[in-house]
């Protein structure tokens, strides 16, 4: 181990490796800086964990499937459908937006992302599951801390229409999460589509305010610390894309 | 759809200081300068004629107008506002439950929407209308911001709600209560048609209600209309009562 291993230049790093490969000792993995920040503050920024694209896509596929479920519920009756396989519009956090549990799609990123995340936080994981929402106009989200399958969580901004804000008086509306640090710090979090948030969602209190715009989508991506306290592996379903377990 | 009780009322249901209470109340909700409220209102369209009591069939007669005669004319002259007070709720609840069952309508009612204070100034009027059709054409929409568009006026638009628990649901009973005391205003009655098929009176103007507190309920798809006020300023407050399409 090389104490000062931080303080060295590139240049100084690039000649320690070649030594200590030269004589078999195994090179120190380097801590990233947000490994750092997530361990000091129990959440961390991480920009673009996907391109705008991607996050565009997802926008509007949680679009369509609100819209989905509306049309089918206006035409059927909402007892017609289970649930568990075309979402709710009942979320009890967030009353009358769409939400979706487990959606095959969320939970392959889920575990597609796990990686990333795993080398953003320095900590091996197990996917739990994914969840997402269509935030709509005056949508808040309570202030709570998450529950053991959501040890380690991140919350990835999809996209939003913002169209209605008057840009005059709100150049730079985006509409932010808060979370609450360790020291009793408010902070709000805004993110662009693409952009997550990690947090140790039983620790870290968070919520959000009314929300002003028109909508906005966010999906939820649950982890547990492998071979940790909890390690509920895909929050206890036989696979990634099944109904919660009630 | 024709019902043996076509209405069914309370007189002085409410005491004056109630009804006083809730004509301040309401007043004080009305946004300064409004002047209408509701769809083809007074200053939707320019140079639209009041419907006032007339039928469609009569003022095409009248006009000469026969196509869209709905948007040459306006069907509302009035100003709302919204209240959503508990007491109100705990007041007039318990007498629509009466109604529906003394009357024997015994819908089912899930819920209801907010109450709609309303006041016909001289000349005001709201022509012919039912308030609901309650079948499942009649439910209320799912309004989801961004999907769905906005009205002309920037409002959701009439057959949809933002309101999760009214979704999937129709207006089943209609509820009007006067607050005014007799003779502060003339004109301004509530008056039903029942249909060229009713056992009794086609038309009838609600003169039970006249009496001030007092409150009539009625099935929303009873076609009805308040008379132009010809004298002073009615005040009236009005609520709807959900549930399931009729099936």
């Amino acid at each position: 181990m090389i104490e000062n291993w931080k303080d060295l230049t590139d240049e100084q790093k690039k000649f320690a490796i070649e030594q200590m490969k030269k004589h078999n000792i195994e090179v120190p993995k380097e801590v990233p800086e947000s490994a750092q920040i997530f361990n000091s503050m129990n959440y961390v920024i991480i920009k673009n964990l996907i391109d705008k694209n991607m996050a565009k896509f997802f926008y509007e596929y949680v679009k369509v499937e609100a819209n989905k479920l509306r049309l089918l519920e206006q035409e059927h009756g909402p007892e017609c459908y289970d649930h568990n396989y075309v979402g709710i519009f009942n979320d009890v956090q967030a009353p009358g937006v769409f939400a979706r549990y487990g959606d095959p799609t969320f939970d392959t990123l889920l575990e597609l992302t796990r990686p990333l995340f795993e080398e953003a936080i320095n900590i091996p994981l197990v996917s739990t599951y994914s969840y997402h929402r269509l935030y709509q106009t005056d949508s808040d989200l309570k202030r709570h801390k998450d529950r053991k399958s959501c040890e380690i969580s991140a919350t990835l901004c999809l996209g939003h229409d913002i169209s209605n804000i008057d840009k005059k008086v709100y150049p730079n509306y985006n509409w932010p999460m808060w979370v609450k640090d360790e020291t009793g710090k408010e902070m709000p979090i805004s993110l662009e589509p693409g952009d997550a948030i990690m947090y140790r969602g039983c620790e870290v209190e968070h919520w959000r305010e009314p929300f002003m715009g028109l909508n906005h989508a966010q999906v939820f991506l649950h982890y547990n610390e492998k071979d940790g306290e909890f390690n509920n592996i895909y929050d206890g379903r036989k696979a990634l894309g099944m109904p919660k377990l009630t | 759809m024709v019902v043996d009780n076509s209405y069914y009322y309370f007189q002085k249901a409410l005491s004056p200081d109630d009804c006083k209470k809730i004509i301040d109340l309401g007043l004080s909700k009305i946004p300064e300068n409004a002047t209408t409220a509701g769809y083809t209102s007074k200053g939707d369209q320019p140079n639209a004629e009041p419907q006032k009591d007339k039928t469609l069939e009569e003022l095409k007669k009248e006009t000469g107008v026969d196509k869209e005669i709905e948007k040459k004319t306006y069907i509302r002259d009035s100003e709302v506002s919204w209240l959503d007070d508990k007491w109100l709720y705990d007041l007039i609840m318990p007498l629509i439950f009466k109604a529906n069952k003394d009357a024997g309508w015994k819908y089912d009612l899930e819920y209801n929407e907010s109450f709609q204070f309303t006041v016909y100034r001289p000349g005001g009027f709201y022509g012919w209308h039912s308030d609901g059709g309650g079948d499942h054409n009649a439910k209320y929409k799912r309004y989801i911001p961004g999907i769905d568009k906005l009205d002309d006026k920037g409002k959701i638009p009439t057959s949809y709600t933002n309101n999760n628990k009214m979704v999937g649901l129709v207006r089943k009973l209609s509820c009007t209560i006067n607050l005014n005391s007799p003779g502060e205003y003339m004109g301004g009655n509530l008056k039903f048609d029942f249909g060229p098929h009713s056992q009794n009176e086609r038309y009838h103007e609600c003169e039970e209600i006249r009496p001030q507190g007092s409150i009539v309920v009625f099935p929303s798809f009873v076609h009805h209309q308040v008379t132009p006020v010809t004298r002073g300023t009615r005040y009236s407050l009005v609520l709807w009562a959900l549930g399931r399409p009729f099936k």
